[in-house]
């Protein structure tokens, strides 16, 4: 069976390596970036399964991926988890397209995996 | 300077003032981005089948990582008028402080995939500063280098004298600078909002605040050059007057 893609964007390359490692060992099909411009790029060019991103990104910052994202038929249905230490609520991310916020400062690569396979569910 | 294309802002002394309420908030917000990679980075060790390399390069990250947060947490932490009263001024070589900089910070650089060097110049002037005050400042300056630059390039430390001033600047190829920076950086932390800098996301800005308010306490101002591929931060220290006696 071939495994679900997710698109990783973190602006600290060595959290997102983290966030990339467990979900590689998890079997998912991994592609990550700091960037957010370059992330719709990649979003054109991978077709993500799910999307895990950071809200303080380099570039165009992660409301406006979001919004874009939102934007576009073929993407507005990705799912996205957020990852975020700053207090950030799911219900205020909803209308973004987000269907989980993790805080990245106490979850687990665990936890990131779960959440990865609640919203491809 | 050779930034002429560039839009200066900063350099004066404009009243600057920060409540302690205020900055503390914006200071957690600023020891946010290092203390969860140091928990993930933690967490990854945890896991038993990471070979001998992964290991190794995971613990260093984490002494770097640790290395960043205290600094941090020293630089936003410490209390002006603390600092002032240990205030120790004295002429000071600016080449040689540039490369004090460059030693502690290369590991982290290289770590990253990045580099950081000294633009080099026939002879170093003198400024008057505490030494460990300003190269507190340059290292804050070369840390946001770091996290925002895009690592095509290195980033460079830049001495240049008048017969009036020295000014030490940390040149990246990062995300634009706004042009009203410093008014946008001094509006969140008084409300604490502590939002980052538009497009240069771990910071909330408190760190290049404190910079500044350190330059001051020694005489100096700090400012921002912007550029069109991305930002010379500095800081105008007053010549030595040394040599000239001798």
């Amino acid at each position: 069976m071939k495994s679900a893609k997710v698109l990783v964007i973190e602006s600290d390359p060595w959290l997102g390596e983290r966030f990339e490692y467990a979900l590689k060992k998890a079997g998912f099909g991994v592609r990550s970036t700091s960037n957010a411009y370059s992330a719709m790029d990649m979003v054109d060019e991978f077709r993500p399964d799910a999307i895990v991103m950071g809200l303080l990104l380099s570039g165009a910052g992660g409301l406006s991926l979001l919004h874009e994202l939102q934007s576009y038929t073929d993407t507005a249905g990705v799912p996205v988890i957020v990852c975020s230490a700053t207090n950030v609520m799911l219900d205020e991310l909803r209308p973004y397209g987000v269907e989980r916020v993790l805080d990245s400062g106490a979850m687990k690569p665990d936890d990131l995996v779960a959440a990865v396979r609640s919203v491809l569910a | 300077m050779g930034v002429a294309r560039g839009i200066e802002s900063g350099g004066d002394n404009d009243g600057f003032s920060m409540d302690q309420p205020d900055l503390l908030g914006a200071a957690a917000s600023e020891l946010n981005a290092p203390l969860v990679l140091l928990r993930q980075l933690s967490l990854a060790l945890a896991d038993e089948t990471l070979g001998v390399d992964e290991r190794r390069r995971l613990t260093e990250q984490l002494a770097l990582t640790s290395e960043r947060a205290l600094r941090l947490a020293r630089h936003v932490g410490s209390h002006p008028e603390d600092t002032f009263m240990r205030l120790a001024l004295e002429p000071v070589n600016a080449m040689m402080l540039c490369q004090e900089v460059i030693n502690e910070l290369q590991p982290l650089f290289a770590a990253h995939g990045q580099s950081i060097v000294v633009r080099q110049r026939a002879k170093s002037p003198l400024l008057v500063a505490d030494r460990s005050l300003l190269r507190r400042v340059l290292v804050g300056f070369g840390d946001n280098a770091l996290h925002y630059g895009s690592g095509d390039k290195p980033v460079q430390l830049i001495v240049e004298a008048n017969a009036q001033r020295v000014r030490l600047g940390v040149r990246d190829y990062g995300p634009s600078v706004p042009a009203d920076m410093w008014q946008r950086l001094e509006g969140r932390v008084s409300r604490r909002a502590a939002m980052p800098l538009p497009r240069r996301p771990q910071a909330s800005g408190v760190s290049l605040l404190k910079a500044r308010q350190l330059t001051e306490m020694m005489g100096g101002n700090v400012g921002v050059t912007r550029h069109r591929d991305g930002a010379t931060f500095f800081v105008n220290m007053q010549v030595s007057g040394q040599l000239s006696l001798l």
